[in-house]
């Protein structure tokens, strides 16, 4: 159990680093790639977060998400003892 | 898998929020309802939150990110999923520009719905024409995950049929940019699934049907 935590941590601070390598070499999201082969949207985005911001966010969604994994494996482990 | 903001018209966002709607309600009843495994809701919504912030560079120029469904399908069941999913992609659609609000529906169905059923379907049917435990779980999340691009591309389709090849070819279209990109991503998330279920299984603080052998060693 404190392995899979470990390595959910390790997964998500490689996850960030990764997300920053694919955004600073230029590699696209796939999400992107097919919206790149749609008619454009009539409207303008309403939201449009900055690189830096979004990779903020990511982090943050990777954190909270490896803290909530964490905590209930924890709960789950002290329940089996 | 996110369709951003504005990319469904917005009879095709409607039709697939209601699609999507039936699924929440279950789901968001079901949470609801297992208070006892509140833990194994939590973990399953962990993993999710860090799967899909994890955008990995994969081939063809490409980036994409793992999906994280499997694990709850396992551990909370296919039903919980939906519920589980709107938490992330709300997330994702108001703090990242990833996804969208009037596409929320259509993002909920392919991440919430398509994908963990069709991991559930695969991982019992894995089980019951006798594939090993692991064999099942990595087969079950990866063609789980590549549902969810699937089911994407179908509703890409659906709202941008190609001139001359009609809603299939546009479907090949979409599915081939998204089946490149996301193979690789796919089978790492199963290896990396596959033991991260064994060690929450083997740690003895969940019993789960089908992976009782996990639990005694």
């Amino acid at each position: 159990m404190r392995n899979a935590v470990a390595g959910l941590a390790i997964c998500g601070a490689i996850g960030v680093g990764a997300w920053s390598l694919a955004s600073a070499t230029g590699w696209v999201d796939a999400d992107e790639r097919v919206a790149s082969m749609l008619p454009s949207p009539g409207r303008p985005a309403i939201w449009e977060p900055s690189e830096i911001f979004q990779a903020v966010a990511f982090g943050g969604q990777a954190a909270v998400g490896v803290a909530v994994f964490g905590l209930a494996c924890s709960r789950l482990r002290r329940r089996t003892k | 898998m996110h369709i951003s903001e504005g990319f469904l018209p917005i009879t095709h966002a409607v039709a697939w929020t209601l699609s999507s709607a039936p699924f929440l309600v279950r789901g968001i009843s079901k949470l609801n309802a297992v208070r006892d495994n509140r833990y194994l809701l939590a973990a399953s919504a962990g993993y999710l939150f860090t799967l899909t912030a994890l955008k990995l560079p994969s081939v063809a120029g490409s980036s994409s990110h793992p999906t994280g469904v499997a694990l709850g399908t396992v551990l909370a069941g296919p039903a919980a999923m939906p519920a589980l999913s709107l938490i992330v992609l709300l997330f994702q659609a108001l703090l990242t520009a990833h996804g969208g609000l009037t596409t929320l529906g259509a993002n909920v169905f392919s991440l919430g719905v398509a994908g963990p059923q069709t991991t559930w379907l695969v991982w019992r049917f894995a089980i019951r024409f006798g594939l090993a435990d692991k064999v099942a779980i990595a087969l079950a999340t990866a063609v789980g995950s590549l549902a969810i691009y699937t089911c994407t591309s179908l509703q890409l389709a659906l709202a941008h049929p190609d001139p001359s090849l009609g809603v299939a070819g546009a479907f090949l279209k979409f599915a081939a940019v998204f089946s490149v990109t996301q193979l690789p991503v796919a089978v790492i998330e199963s290896l990396f699934t596959m033991a991260v279920l064994r060690a929450i299984v083997s740690s003895g603080g969940v019993r789960i049907p089908g992976l009782e052998a996990w639990a005694q060693r």
